[in-house]
């Protein structure tokens, strides 16, 4: 083999080497970054609760749009409001045209002190854009258990009365009511935003 | 040769490690809220830093804008999330305390009054060694604009 041969094999190589990485990139199905539902993905569990101004809020109606999410109580001063201001965060960097099209749902876990007005004002504090909901205890047990939420009330351990310790992780629903992602509480914005985009595609 | 890259390796381990704090002062510093309103409960994050060669303990803190102020501590058990309140909190000698989201907060309970965004109010902290110390808190609604 002479040495021209041999730069024609190398060239070769390298170039099959570009089209095929290439060829992965475009191929490569959307990778999310926070936690996944496997396919098929399952159904969201369908939601009735009330909204502020007691009008029936249900799940369904949110059909065609991208659904946020998370459990929680108003009385909670660390990680709720943290959740709430990185969901906000977040959709302000998805832009205004994605932003429409995505709805953060708040429902409490401690309906015995939070009504429906309460839990609405607490998250408008975030954006006028969220919806805060409420219900009958045995309303919101359903909705806990089909969505596996964790709920414990701690007595004695603030002058705010009972803590509602609880599981804090952001479900996201799409267009067609299936779940499709969770984010853990320490999910950078950046992945949040990262992921809506690829969904509101 | 074996020497240089025994020196480079330990010059590299020496600034992994944390470098103590020897401001000869205790700080607190980069003291910040959420916006909240009047009723609700908030929390202050800040940063404790132990300049001192002495170790130090936060005992209690006391604000006019909240009936009560507690110190808590945020954990995360898998995807639960567990509030547990703390007696007091060591600042160790030449040691660095991170009040962040997530994790140890100051708990304003039962604000007095809304927090508005650009606002600041004052918490008075107090240190078993460093005694009291006022501190202003500027409230901010938005992660990023620090």
């Amino acid at each position: 083999m002479n040495r021209k041969t041999i730069w024609v094999g190398v060239a070769s190589l390298l170039f099959l080497a570009i089209v095929a990485s290439g060829t992965v990139l475009l191929i490569r199905p959307a990778n999310f970054r926070g936690t996944t539902f496997g396919e098929p993905y399952p159904v969201a569990p369908e939601i009735g609760l009330t909204r502020s101004d007691g009008s029936r809020f249900t799940l369904s109606e949110m059909q065609g749009r991208v659904v946020l999410l998370f459990f929680g109580y108003t009385s909670c001063p660390d990680v709720c409001p943290t959740t709430l201001a990185e969901l906000k965060t977040a959709l302000d960097g998805l832009g205004e045209g994605k932003a429409d099209q995505v709805n953060v749902l708040f429902v409490t876990v401690d309906p015995e002190r939070d009504t429906p007005e309460q839990v609405q004002e607490y998250v408008e504090h975030f954006s006028s854009t969220f919806i805060g909901l409420s219900g009958s205890l045995s309303e919101l047990e359903k909705v806990w258990e089909e969505y596996g939420v964790f709920r414990e009330i701690v007595e004695g351990e603030s002058a705010a009365g009972y803590i509602v310790n609880h599981t804090a992780r952001v479900t996201v629903i799409d267009q067609q009511g299936n779940m499709r992602i969770s984010f853990g509480f320490d999910t950078p914005v950046e992945d949040i935003i990262h992921d809506l985009k690829l969904l509101l595609k | 040769m074996i020497n240089k890259i025994l020196l480079v390796s330990m010059v590299f381990l020496a600034s992994c490690q944390p470098a103590k704090i020897t401001t000869g002062v205790l700080e607190v510093k980069d003291a910040w809220s959420r916006p909240a309103a009047s009723g609700d409960n908030g929390a202050v994050y800040l940063v404790i830093e132990n300049g001192t060669s002495q170790n130090d303990t936060l005992l209690s803190a006391q604000s006019d804008v909240a009936t009560a102020v507690e110190l808590h501590l945020s954990e995360m058990e898998g995807d639960h999330m567990s509030m547990h309140h703390q007696e007091s909190v060591p600042v160790m000698a030449g040691e660095a305390v991170y009040f962040e989201p997530g994790g140890l907060h100051v708990m304003l309970v039962g604000l007095t009054r809304e927090l508005r965004a650009g606002e600041t109010f004052e918490v008075i902290f107090v240190f078993e060694r460093a005694g009291e110390t006022s501190v202003t808190v500027t409230v901010r609604d938005n992660l990023n604009n620090d």
